[in-house]
């Protein structure tokens, strides 16, 4: 079985078997960057996306013109694309981190890229929130940041987690993106080794190992989401 | 810990409660829980201005039940909403318990609310919590202790009888039951008032009348000051002891509520009072184009109701021997309000027109409500 699983995988994967340090140690920067990314970066963007709800109309602390500049703010940022975002942002990454390239490099311009995302998915599963029970909690007689941390947010859970999920998947996409452009991880591997060699087994490897994170990802959502709906 | 704070005045109200004829008014009214004074609140909206209140004024006595009804866009809920300032009025006072809520701060005004319970149309449950933790909601956040919280929770779920929810979520729940999941959470502060915006509208009739005689038993144990906003006669009927008529942001009428019922002024009113009365089948089967060409030869059927202490006067001899009328009666029953009859019957009337009209200002003269029988209106449903 084994020398029969070893024959297998030097006959259709020879490169990958070569290449397995390698690839081991993008896979180890792949996650450490969705990791970190995603603790900096859908923090931030919960946070905005809770500023921009209560900041809104009819929310609890009302301010339509702080809202409507940080809306624009939120739009403009997302509506510039990855690659462009990373060449934007190389002056402000080698100020923060000290250098533009590597997983370091590409920290800075993925939680950069991320949060605007984060705020309005978050800002959108928060505003399906029931008017009426927050009402309700204010005629209770109950403080506002009480009523944000204790019915906003645990009320607009599902939604909260589907949006989370949402994120993660992206961010494994700016992951590769990033790679590309020499940031490290899985992405650069494949388009070293992949693309600009022509091993097409390393390609290959590199995008199974992205559908299994993704789908792991989606399955650990989905089983929360179930959790906590009610 | 619900020790019966009750004042004679209080003592001997039941589900449809004698009104205390006996006691004089001043020591029902003497305490008011709730003072509305000249309250102005006008909506600026990009379709332009709405005048939600104009000038409303009330007064509401310690532990009664008072009632505000009027049509979708009356500015009930505006007004509701301004006895615990969820909605600040333009201009005018609000005095609850002896303090103007307009001079509190924020962090003064949030103790009050604490002490004004309020119950909405759509429930407004915590879905992500379980029945015991939506009833403990607003104790948790007055940090009260484990302990004390359990005994209270499981006191008021008793209260509502909802014991053996205590773990359920509100979608597992029915109406009726979640509507008393959050009475049993309004109470939980132990408040002196209970504000109830349609609390009965999304219910069934016999939900809607197990949830008011749970209103009215709490009202008589805790003495608790009810305000119920509603657009539906019969709820003013079974509960309430005075009521208010709103329409386009005025009170156009209010009283003791058999009063209203029987000697209603205001358009407005008397259609409400019909509602009460009207009898849907009777109404359809005398409207009908088949039924009527058969059976009324064109004659008009007429919805007559009247009080109780008229109730021995003559009026349809009247008719048939001073105006010379055939009457038919097709259909006739009694509805008790605050415990006393007030009269309905449906007659059918033949005669020369002119006659009719002068017999039915006879009747409306001695203050009998005549109404001619219309096809039956769908109740509108509230949003
Ligand atoms: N926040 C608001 N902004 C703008 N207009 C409002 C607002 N709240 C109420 N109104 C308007 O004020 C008027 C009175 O509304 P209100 O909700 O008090 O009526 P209501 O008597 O409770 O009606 P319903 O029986 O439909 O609940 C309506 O014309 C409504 O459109
Ligand atoms: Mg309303």
């Amino acid at each position: 079985m084994k020398v029969f699983f070893s024959e297998f995988l030097n006959k259709y994967f020879p490169n990958i078997v070569e290449l397995q340090n390698y690839l081991y140690s993008s896979v180890r920067e792949t996650l450490v960057m969705i990791v970190i990314t995603g603790a900096i970066g859908l923090t931030l963007g919960l946070f905005l996306g809770i500023v921009l709800v209560v900041s809104a109309k009819g929310g609890l602390y009302e301010s339509l013109r702080f809202h409507n500049v940080l809306e624009k703010i939120v739009n403009i940022v997302r509506s510039i694309p990855f690659v462009i975002l990373i060449a934007l942002l190389v002056t402000f990454t080698r100020f923060l981190v000290g250098t533009s390239i590597g997983v370091k490099g590409a920290i800075v311009p993925m939680v950069i890229g991320i949060i605007p995302l984060a705020s309005r998915l978050t800002e959108q599963a928060l505003s399906e929130m029931d008017k009426g029970v927050m009402e309700a909690a204010k005629a209770m007689g109950i403080s506002k940041p009480y009523i944000i941390f204790h019915v906003l947010i645990p009320e607009s859970l599902p939604g909260l987690v589907r949006a989370l999920v949402t994120c993660f998947i992206s961010l494994i996409g700016l992951t590769a993106m990033a790679g590309s452009v020499g940031g490290g991880g899985v992405g650069s591997f494949a388009i070293r080794y992949g693309y600009n060699r022509y091993m097409t087994d390393v390609t290959i490897v590199c995008v199974f190992f992205l559908l299994i994170l993704v789908s792991i990802v989606q399955g650990i959502g989905n089983r929360v989401v179930n959790k906590v709906t009610h | 810990m619900h020790t019966d704070r009750n004042t004679g005045g209080c003592a001997d109200k039941g589900f449809i409660r004698p009104v205390s004829r006996s006691l004089p008014l001043y020591i029902k009214t003497e305490i008011k829980m709730i003072k509305l004074q000249h309250l102005n609140k006008t909506f600026h909206t990009a379709g332009g201005d709405v005048e939600a209140l104009r000038d409303v004024s009330l007064d509401i006595p310690e532990g009664s039940i008072f009632g505000v009804i009027g049509y979708s866009g009356a500015g009930k809920s505006t007004l509701i909403r301004t006895i615990n300032l969820l909605e600040k009025p333009d201009s005018g006072e609000v005095i609850v318990d002896g303090e103007n809520l307009m001079d509190l701060s924020t962090g003064e005004l949030e103790k009050k609310r604490q002490k004004i319970g309020m119950i909405f149309q759509h429930f407004n449950l915590l879905k992500g919590k379980t029945v015991f933790e939506n009833v403990a909601f607003p104790l948790v956040y007055q940090k009260k202790k484990k302990k004390e919280i359990e005994e209270r929770v499981t006191e008021l779920l008793e209260l509502v009888d909802l014991s053996d929810k205590a773990k359920a979520y509100p979608s597992q729940l029915s109406g009726g039951q979640k509507q008393r999941v959050a009475i049993a959470r309004a109470l939980a502060a132990d408040p002196k008032i209970l504000l109830c915006d349609e609390a009965t509208s999304a219910l069934d009739p016999q939900t809607t009348a197990s949830i008011l005689q749970l209103l009215a038993r709490l009202n008589k144990k805790l003495n608790l000051t009810i305000v119920i906003i509603t657009h539906q006669m019969s709820v003013i009927r079974d509960i309430c002891e005075t009521v208010a008529v709103m329409e386009d942001g005025q009170v156009v009428e209010q009283g003791d509520s058999y009063k209203i019922f029987s000697e209603p002024e205001k358009d407005i009113t008397k259609r409400f009072v019909e509602t009460v009365f009207n009898n849907d089948e009777i109404s359809r089967l005398l409207t009908q184009k088949e039924l009527q060409d058969k059976f009324l030869n064109g004659d008009r059927a007429y919805h007559l109701i009247f009080r109780g202490d008229n109730a021995n006067k003559p009026y349809i001899a009247d008719l048939v021997r001073k105006f010379d009328l055939d009457v038919s009666i097709i259909f006739g029953s009694i509805e008790f309000v605050s415990n006393r009859p007030i009269g309905s019957l449906y007659v059918v009337i033949n005669g020369s027109e002119r006659i009719i009209k002068e017999a039915i200002s006879f009747l409306r003269q001695e203050k009998v409500l005549v109404f001619p029988v219309s096809e039956p209106v769908l109740e509108e449903k509230v949003s």
